[in-house]
């Protein structure tokens, strides 16, 4: 088993207002364990606990209970954060500064000297695709290019624990592909990332292991791939048949006492569409793209000639 | 202001600073723990012993990173728009302070440039300092640095460090500024040129009109008999260069004879009784304010100030004295004549006297009586009644002591004096060299605010830490001050607070004591605790005073001394360094950084 990064036990948090009143008991009794190396994902609706329990592992909130281990250090102790990188669920920076001045800032609180800030400045400038905006304030960003320089502020110190309060939030679906892609190669690096968000689709993509928080509560903890494996069902995936061949398959499966439940051509989804027409755009400018809608009865054609 | 310049009682004030703070610390180490165990917050022991290692533990690059951060935030927010204002301060002061300038000279000048600064300066830092943390943690930017490794004290002291920079470019610009403009608005204008002959040749010699008034009309300039109409300096460049060039010489000449820096060199004064005794008070001839002590004419009674410090390498062969006494006549006497005093150097050692010759007392509103002693004093001496010579520095000084009498010479009328009314002045300063001095008093005075603002932020909103900061600026001033000495000293004769209010109430003597009883006493109790509270009160607040002063000399035209003004006005700011970034620093460090 790889070493623990993250370890809570009993994590409580409870809001209270300026009186010391309780308002939102915001999570409720939380033990984790994150590992070395692996991609942790927190799902669970608006208002589950995501967000607080990322605070609570900075020390940017204090547990009303519980204790937490991050790093081998408390979540108060300064010095864990060298070696972590946060992008928050907005990305709360300085509006007046503009993108280099953002990244050579936040390299100079890691005491990071100015030759190495200035490469991964750049390095990093150039992965976010922000290369024409960087001398622009943060305060003329869109959503999306805000969210990227956050997450280039985020890496600027090379961490070896990553925390991503909803990365692909704002982000256009090559940003959100670009993010997923980033996440794996993190992983790749051997980093470890633990990121929340509502959007199933990207935690299944990248996350190795995933909790569901509900109003605080830790409902499910797993792998991605345990969780999600059906046991009563297997799917096959062949070259197009033709009813013949369906009505033998129909037979041999009759014979091992299974069913055919369902047949049909798999659609790619909107993401791949997306992603192949801007792919497309890109290498043939000028062209009108040409999109499944105008094409399938060709297709059908073609395939009854063969 | 008493223009008392007594050195800086730099031991007791440090002492009086760890007391004060020592106090608050415990109060507040006491408090926080009682807090602690009824609402039971957890882990405020390991917190705070993180908190003390932490302290110690700061990056200077850090702390550079977050103090260039503020500062460019400032900037980016327009704050150095002030200099507009500034700008437009001076553009119309010309206007309006014409009219003003008559006898006070240029005083006006230096008073107006100088609390221009002050009154810009101040409710910047005030404002910027005050909103700067409450605005990063609304806007959660601050979140960002927390969970960077930037630790709490090292934010503190890049805010603090960051909003003094602001505050130390403005008052950098608004002095140097303020200094040329001063320099340029003599408002001197030729009335004539007068062409004598000395000494075998011929001398031109301007003459300004009325120095210190800008001519409403056209003047007129006369040249070798000529009429010449000129409405100003400029107007007089073009029409007769000569005379401009003559003008500006003498304009230059004019400026270090206005824009003076005195150095003063005080001494200690004694006084002797009608019987020829010391005692440290002359007589009281009944002013409310007793700064002044008076001695009567022609009697015994005399006034001794004993200097240290005078050497001929410093001041110069003649030794010049410059007094500002108060006369108080029992009888009209001639009433169109001064009163007449006359000072008398004594040799400390061996008591050789030596009169000078007696001259007629201007009061302040004359000017300041001036005397010029030269190395070689001639003087009549009365008790073998014939004219001797004396050296001064021979004869007199000795070892840097030189003792000065003064006597008022007619009878039934006195003269009042205090310590700082008679002093050898030194050669003067340049003007600049007192004027800066002041600047960086107002600067120091600006750290304070910077320091306060920035403290009251880091635990409270924009406008609750500023009206905090206003209020300790506002009591921090004169009259409050005053005020609380008076309260927390012995002088107070009705009782602390409860106690007087009991005896309005009860329509009781102010000044007689309360019967003894169970209430009295419990009354004076509750009034000790509440005069340690103002006696805490008077402590913390930070005397602004000290930080006036140094303007006040300046625009005295004094030099600003170092061991009575800068040191108080720099020990002053060093004193809430260490206060205000540890309440910051703790604030920070046990509230979580949501806005709420
Ligand atoms: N500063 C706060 N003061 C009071 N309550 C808060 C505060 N921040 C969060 N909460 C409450 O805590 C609960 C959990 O909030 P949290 O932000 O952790 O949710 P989340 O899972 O991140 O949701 P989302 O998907 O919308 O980002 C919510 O009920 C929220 O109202
Ligand atoms: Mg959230």
């Amino acid at each position: 088993m790889a070493e623990t990064v993250i370890e809570t036990r009993n994590l409580t948090k409870i809001y209270r207002d300026f009186w010391g009143r309780k308002k939102v008991r915001a999570l409720n009794s939380l033990s984790l364990d994150v590992h070395k190396g692996e991609v942790f994902g927190l799902l669970g609706p608006n208002g589950s606990g995501k967000t607080t329990t990322l605070k609570l592992l900075l020390g940017l909130l204090f547990p009303s209970e519980g204790s937490i281990s991050i790093l081998g250090r408390s979540a108060s102790d300064v010095e864990k954060n060298e070696r972590i990188g946060y992008l928050p669920e907005e990305s709360y920076l300085y509006r007046f500064l503009n993108a280099n001045e953002t990244l050579d800032f936040y390299g100079r609180l890691f005491n990071i000297s100015a030759a190495e800030r200035r490469d991964r400045a750049e390095e990093l400038i150039k992965m976010v695709g922000l290369q024409d905006a960087r001398r622009r304030q943060l305060k003329e960003y869109s959503k999306g290019m805000t969210r990227r320089i956050g997450l280039a502020q985020a890496l600027i110190n090379n961490p070896d624990l990553v925390m991503l309060d909803e990365p692909t939030s704002g982000l256009d679906p090559i940003g959100t592909r670009e993010m997923k892609d980033l996440i794996l190669k993190l992983k790749d690096q051997g980093k470890t990332v633990v990121m929340c968000s509502h959007l199933l689709a990207d935690v299944q993509d990248v996350c190795d292991r995933i909790a569901i928080l509900y109003s605080g509560e830790l409902k499910v903890e797993g792998r991605v791939d345990d969780l999600l494996k059906s046991r009563e069902q297997t799917q096959l995936l062949t070259s197009t048949l033709d009813e013949s061949a369906l009505d033998e398959i129909k037979q041999v499966l009759r014979k091992h006492n299974a069913e055919l439940l369902q047949v049909d051509q798999p659609t790619t989804n909107l993401e791949e569409l997306f992603l192949r027409i801007v792919h497309e755009s890109e290498t043939r400018p000028g062209h009108r793209v040409t999109t499944p809608e105008t094409e399938p009865q060709k297709a059908v054609v073609e395939a009854g000639s063969k | 202001m008493d223009f008392d310049p007594t050195p800086y009682p730099l031991v007791d004030s440090i002492l009086m600073w760890l007391i004060v703070g020592g106090a608050i610390a415990l109060m507040v180490t006491l408090i926080t723990v009682v807090v602690a165990m009824l609402t039971g917050v957890r882990g405020l022991a390991p917190r705070a012993k993180r908190g003390l290692s932490d302290f110690l533990l700061v990056s200077p690059r850090r702390v550079w990173a977050l103090t260039m951060l503020t500062f460019r935030e400032s900037v980016r927010r327009k704050v150095l728009l002030v200099f507009v204002l500034f700008a437009m301060l001076f553009m119309f002061a010309g206007w309006f302070l014409s009219g003003e300038v008559s006898q006070q000279g240029a005083k006006i000048h230096i008073s107006f440039v100088l609390t221009a600064i002050s009154w810009i300066v101040l409710p910047v830092a005030l404002l910027l300092s005050c909103w700067g943390l409450p605005e990063d943690i609304r806007l959660r930017s601050l979140h960002t640095v927390v969970t960077k490794p930037a630790r709490r004290s090292e934010i503190v002291l890049g805010r603090m460090f960051g909003f003094a920079m602001v505050g130390s470019v403005i008052v950098a610009v608004m002095s140097v500024v303020g200094y040329v403009w001063m320099q340029r608005q003599s408002p001197y204008l030729v009335s004539g040129v007068d062409e004598f002959v000395q000494d075998g040749e011929s001398v031109k010699r301007v003459q300004f009109a009325n120095p210190l008034v800008i001519p409403q009309d056209k003047l007129e300039v006369k040249v070798d008999g000529k009429a010449n109409l000129v409405e100003s300096a400029q107007d007089l460049k073009s029409k007769l260069p000569d005379v401009y060039r003559l003008y500006v010489d003498a304009l230059n000449q004019a400026q270090e004879d206005v824009l003076a820096c005195r150095v003063p060199v005080h001494g200690a004064l004694i006084f002797l009784d009608s019987e020829g005794k010391k005692t440290s008070k002359g007589l009281n001839t009944g002013d409310i304010w007793e700064f002044r002590s008076y001695i009567a004419g022609n009697s015994k009674q005399a006034a001794i100030w004993d200097f240290d410090g005078i050497n001929q390498e410093q001041l110069g062969d003649t030794l010049r004295l410059e007094a500002r006494f108060e006369t108080f006549r029992t009888h009209k006497g001639k009433i169109d004549e001064k009163l007449r005093a006359n000072f008398i150097l004594v040799n400390p050692d061996s008591g050789l006297r030596v009169p000078l010759d007696s001259f007629a007392v201007n009061e302040y509103h004359d000017g300041d009586n001036v005397t010029e002693v030269k190395r070689k004093i001639q003087y009549f001496d009365e008790t073998t009644a014939e004219e001797k010579s004396a050296d001064l520095y021979d004869e007199l000084v000795v070892d840097g002591k030189l003792r000065v009498e003064v006597r008022c010479l007619d009878s039934g009328q006195f003269l009042g004096m205090a310590r700082p009314d008679l002093f050898v002045r030194a050669p003067d300063r340049k003007f600049a060299s007192g004027f800066f001095k002041a600047c960086f008093c107002i600067w120091l005075s600006m750290l304070v605010v910077v320091m306060l603002g920035v403290t009251g932020s880091c635990f409270l909103k924009g406008p609750v830490a500023t009206l905090l900061t206003l209020v300790f600026l506002i009591l921090g001033q004169g009259l409050a001050m005053n005020f609380l000495e008076k309260v927390t000293g012995d002088k107070w004769k009705g009782g602390g607070i409860l106690e007087s209010s009991v005896k309005i109430v009860k329509q009781h003597s102010l000044t007689a004591p309360l019967e003894e009883s169970q209430t009295t006493t419990v009354i004076k109790k509750i009034d000790q605790v509440g005069s340690k509270g103002l006696f805490l009160l008077r402590w913390v607040l930070p005397d602004f005073r000290h930080y006036s002063e140094a303007s006040t000399w300046v625009e005295n035209g004094f030099d600003v001394q170092f061991m009575s003004t800068i040191l108080a006005c720099i020990a002053t700011t060093l004193g809430y360094f260490l206060p205000c970034f540890s309440i910051g620093y703790f604030s920070l460090l046990i509230r979580e950084l949501e806005s709420k």
